[in-house]
């Protein structure tokens, strides 16, 4: 991958927590060895607006705008199937990430985490590695019970595992140490459950998510 | 104690009901009795037609129409009535013998024609008897019923004998205006002068309780005076000094229902300032005029104008049942207050003798005994009354606000936080509902429930959503009484008000209390930190101090107050996001899962989050470490939580903003434990413990 260019697209607007997470993005590009030149910065929900007919490899979008949701500009980022997505945000509560990660983002950044962790979720995205939180593992299990049919259960039985696993607050990593079997593998178990949650479960699952968290 | 059984029998108001409906049962089977032992035979007679008796021995006799009019009253001339009752009792004689079965059949003449008839005995008695005597009985039973409630109260007397008095007329009447062909003169005669003394009674009574009722407008002296004249106009036409059949107890009947309407508008004038009498006058007055307008412009009027009346007697009656009603709803409410609601009841009684007169219409033009113009006065007659009648009751009954506006309206009052601005939107809506004429604050008084006072005059509402109780006065301009339909109403109003004032309350409680989690929370946790950071001059230290001030808002914004979560939840959110941090920052965590039961209460969930939260913030910052080790057993209702971390950089000595005191703080607030302890460079250990939520729900 090295020497590419990827287009990224980042939304905020507050000038400098912008600032700092461009830096942040440009440092993890920098270890990666890729070139931050196909970096786009927008401050409104309007701005974006016009540039989503463009392609972008990432994007970075924060919650709260002033003239529009930020959630908004991620589900129509999502229309595209390789675009991966990160939603953003510094004071706000856990459940309305879980629940905009419910809807389709990849990952979520707060702006204000120590420098360590905010490069590890970039890089950790940049990567591809979906980032599950333990409620949404538990929401997804559960949204997926089998109702009639073991049969027909759409998840598998490591599948299930891993959710559950996840869900009681383990790494990927641990839980392939738990499972005894690779990280690669839990990792592409996670990718799998997520293409599972169709757009319309996970617009279920994020409802779900507000209503458990928001109430 | 059989008297004093006896005794409470008679002053029940049942007791005295039932022995009433006894007697006129027993009068009403006499009456039948009489009627069926008369002759009645199978062929119609209708007056258009001669009918001839053509018996071999006795004389021929030809019947004439006349002969066949049902109300001897309404014969011109004294001879004549004379007249008509010998004639009747030729018949009689005929038809008991002289002329009947000796051999050759009577005839029926139609023009020149003359056609056998066979005369077949008839069983069955006509449909107007049972009409009559339906009215009769029903009537009696209503007088007899209002008499029962009150037996004392002038008006209730004065009703119960019009009762008795249409009772009478109306069971004579019904048999000898059925008969067929003819009765006995002697049963005809007093059947005929019963018939005047019930209908002379009527009106007497009817007279003299609209003299008292509901004002009362003349003395008792004027009443015996009322009686005293029909008694005298009735013995002169006893006796037949008063010139005309006509004269008797038609005339004296026309001259009564006008005093009974004229005494109606006084009664509706003299009550205009007084709503309890006025809404008394409204129902009675109204059937009144209505029912005795129709039977004087109908029955009286015409024969008094020596015409023919427009509609038969028999029916005539049905109006009376009219009035009797209205009456009835009037007299009734003083003890209930529930003649508006029955004025649906009402109005099906009044549908009712509608209906008996277009059943009547239907006869007629069937059996064309009556000529075409007597079907059209109806026809005109009947919008002519109905519709205006229509039109009121409509604006009776539909005149109110609707039910789901004032509700809505309580929903929008009750969300007003100026109490004076709610309270006056809290009347208004009850002007809105019942148009009073007053409304009143009633300091003082103090009656949870919503109540009908002064007899229907005022409604009493209960303190509700912080305002005084409300005394309303006067409904619908001073027009109307409150009802039970009223009171229902405002219970209804009331109970959602204060339902929902409770739930504005608790939501602004709740809103204190988390007013005041915040301001506690910022106090405590917040401005700690940042005093911290003013004594700190290196940028990374104040960075870090910057940091986790802004974690610390986030967590008092986002604490999740709210329901109990599930304690195995809680760790793992918590274990998976020290996982995330401590890898980040290249240290690993030993953390074994294990079983955890229980739920937390929000305040304990919130303190075991941000408890964890600060130790793994320690151990990234100042541990200078590689592993942390966390610990957590579940016992008897608490949790128990260790944690190690293997950090060589602990000195002994606390350092300012490390969040130590804040832990221990917020363990003491849940009545937790926390300690820590550690040696410089064997790494440093925190325990705590917490309780859970008492009870385990599922």
């Amino acid at each position: 991958m090295g020497g590419m260019t990827p287009r990224i697209l980042v939304v905020d607007d507050l000038g400098p927590a912008r600032r700092l997470l461009v830096d942040a993005i440009l440092s993890v590009l920098a270890k990666r060895g890729e070139s931050g030149g196909g970096l786009v910065e927008t401050s409104s929900f309007t701005e974006t607006m016009v540039l989503l007919n463009h392609k972008f490899d990432f994007a970075f979008v924060d919650l709260h705008l002033p003239d529009g949701r930020g959630w908004d500009i991620i589900r129509n980022l999502k229309k595209d199937p390789d675009i991966l997505v990160a939603a953003v945000t510094v004071m706000d509560d856990r459940a309305s990430v879980e629940a905009t990660l419910a809807a389709g983002a990849d990952g979520y950044l707060i702006k204000d985490a120590e420098p360590e962790l905010l490069h590890f979720r970039i890089e950790r995205l940049m990567a591809g590695e979906p980032s599950l939180s333990p409620a949404i593992a538990r929401m997804m299990l559960s949204h997926f019970r089998p109702v009639h049919d073991l049969d027909e259960d759409p998840l598998t039985a490591r599948e299930r595992e891993v959710l559950s696993l996840v869900g009681r607050g383990l790494r990927a990593r641990e839980a392939a140490d738990h499972l005894e079997i690779s990280a690669h593998t839990v990792r592409d178990h996670l990718k799998s459950i997520y293409r599972k949650l169709d757009v319309s479960s996970r617009a279920e699952v994020a409802i779900e998510a507000q209503k458990r968290n928001l109430a | 104690m059989p008297d004093f059984e006896r005794n409470r029998f008679w002053t029940m108001p049942g007791g005295r009901l039932s022995a009433a409906i006894a007697i006129g049962l027993a009068f009403a089977a006499l009456m039948i009795v009489i009627a069926m032992a008369q002759p009645r035979f199978a062929p119609h007679l209708e007056g258009g037609e001669r009918l001839v008796f053509n018996g071999g021995a006795g004389p021929a006799i030809e019947i004439e129409a006349a002969d066949l009019a049902p109300e001897p009253d309404n014969i011109d001339s004294y001879p004549e009535q004379k007249h008509f009752f010998a004639r009747q009792d030729d018949f009689i004689r005929w038809l008991a013998g002289d002329g009947q079965g000796q051999g050759v059949a009577p005839h029926i003449a139609r023009g020149s024609e003359e056609a056998p008839v066979h005369l077949a005995v008839a069983y069955r008695l006509p449909f107007e008897f049972w009409m009559q005597l339906g009215v009769g009985f029903t009537v009696f039973t209503i007088s007899a019923w209002i008499w029962a409630v009150r037996p004392r109260a002038l008006a209730n007397r004065l009703f119960g004998i019009t009762g008795i008095g249409l009772g009478i007329a109306a069971s004579a009447a019904a048999i000898y205006s059925t008969r067929w062909l003819a009765l006995p003169a002697s049963l005809f005669v007093p059947l005929a002068n019963m018939n005047g003394f019930g209908a002379m009674t009527y009106g007497a009574a009817m007279i003299c309780l609209f003299l008292v009722y509901p004002v009362r407008v003349a003395n008792n002296r004027v009443l015996a005076a009322v009686a005293l004249v029909f008694a005298g106009w009735f013995l002169l036409g006893l006796f037949d000094r008063l010139g005309a059949p006509p004269l008797e107890t038609p005339l004296a009947t026309a001259v009564q229902m006008l005093l009974i309407l004229l005494l109606v508008l006084v009664q509706f004038f003299r009550s205009r300032k007084s709503p309890l009498q006025r809404a008394a006058i409204r129902w009675v007055g109204l059937s009144t005029l209505i029912g005795a307008g129709l039977f004087i412009s109908m029955a009286v009027l015409p024969v008094v104008l020596g015409a023919e009346p427009l509609i038969d007697q028999s029916y005539a009656f049905a109006f009376f049942l009219i009035v009797h009603l209205g009456v009835a709803f009037g007299l009734r409410r003083n003890a209930l207050f529930q003649t508006e609601q029955w004025s649906i009841t009402m109005l099906r009684a009044v549908s009712f003798g509608f209906l008996l007169i277009l059943v009547d219409v239907l006869l007629i033009s069937l059996l064309g005994s009556i000529g075409s113009a007597t079907v059209l006065t109806f026809l005109l007659l009947l919008p002519f009354f109905y519709l205006p009648w229509r039109g009121f009751m409509q604006r009776w009954l539909m005149g109110d606000v609707s039910v789901e506006y004032l509700l809505e309206g309580v929903a929008h009052i009750a969300l007003i936080d100026n109490e004076d601005e709610r309270c006056r939107q809290w009347e208004s809506l009850f002007t809105r509902a019942f148009s009073p004429l007053q409304i009143m604050r009633e300091r003082g008084v103090d009656h949870d429930k919503v109540m009908i006072v002064e007899d229907g005059i005022g409604l009493y509402i209960p303190p509700a959503m912080g305002c005084p109780p409300v005394l309303v006065r006067y409904k619908a301009n001073g027009t109307r009484l409150f009802q039970t339909r009223d009171q229902q109403l405002s219970e209804r109003l009331v109970a959602l008000a204060s339902s929902l004032k409770q739930e504005q309350d608790a939501f602004k409680q709740g809103v204190k209390s988390e007013r005041s989690r915040i301001s506690r929370d910022l106090h405590d946790d917040l401005s700690a930190r940042l005093v911290s950071g003013l004594t700190l001059d290196d940028a990374n230290e104040l960075k870090a101090v910057l940091r986790s001030s802004l974690a610390e808002v986030r967590s008092i914004v986002s604490a999740e107050e709210g329901d109990r979560a599930k304690l195995a939840d809680v760790l793992a959110d918590s274990r998976a996001e020290a996982a995330e941090r401590l890898e980040a920052s290249g240290m690993t965590l030993y953390w074994p899962i294990s079983d955890a039961p229980g739920w937390l209460e929000p305040a304990e969930r919130k303190t075991l989050t941000s408890v964890l939260r600060e130790i793994v913030t320690n151990a990234i910052k100042h541990s200078g470490g590689t592993r942390l080790s966390v610990q957590v057993k579940v016992d008897e209702g608490r949790i128990y939580v260790v944690s190690d971390d293997d950090g060589q950089r602990f000195n002994g000595t606390m350092r300012q903003g490390n969040g130590i005191r804040n832990m221990s703080a917020r363990l003491a607030a849940v009545q937790g434990y926390f300690d820590y302890s550690g040696r410089a460079g064997t790494g440093f250990r925190v325990s705590f413990n917490l309780p859970l939520a008492r009870r385990w729900a599922a």
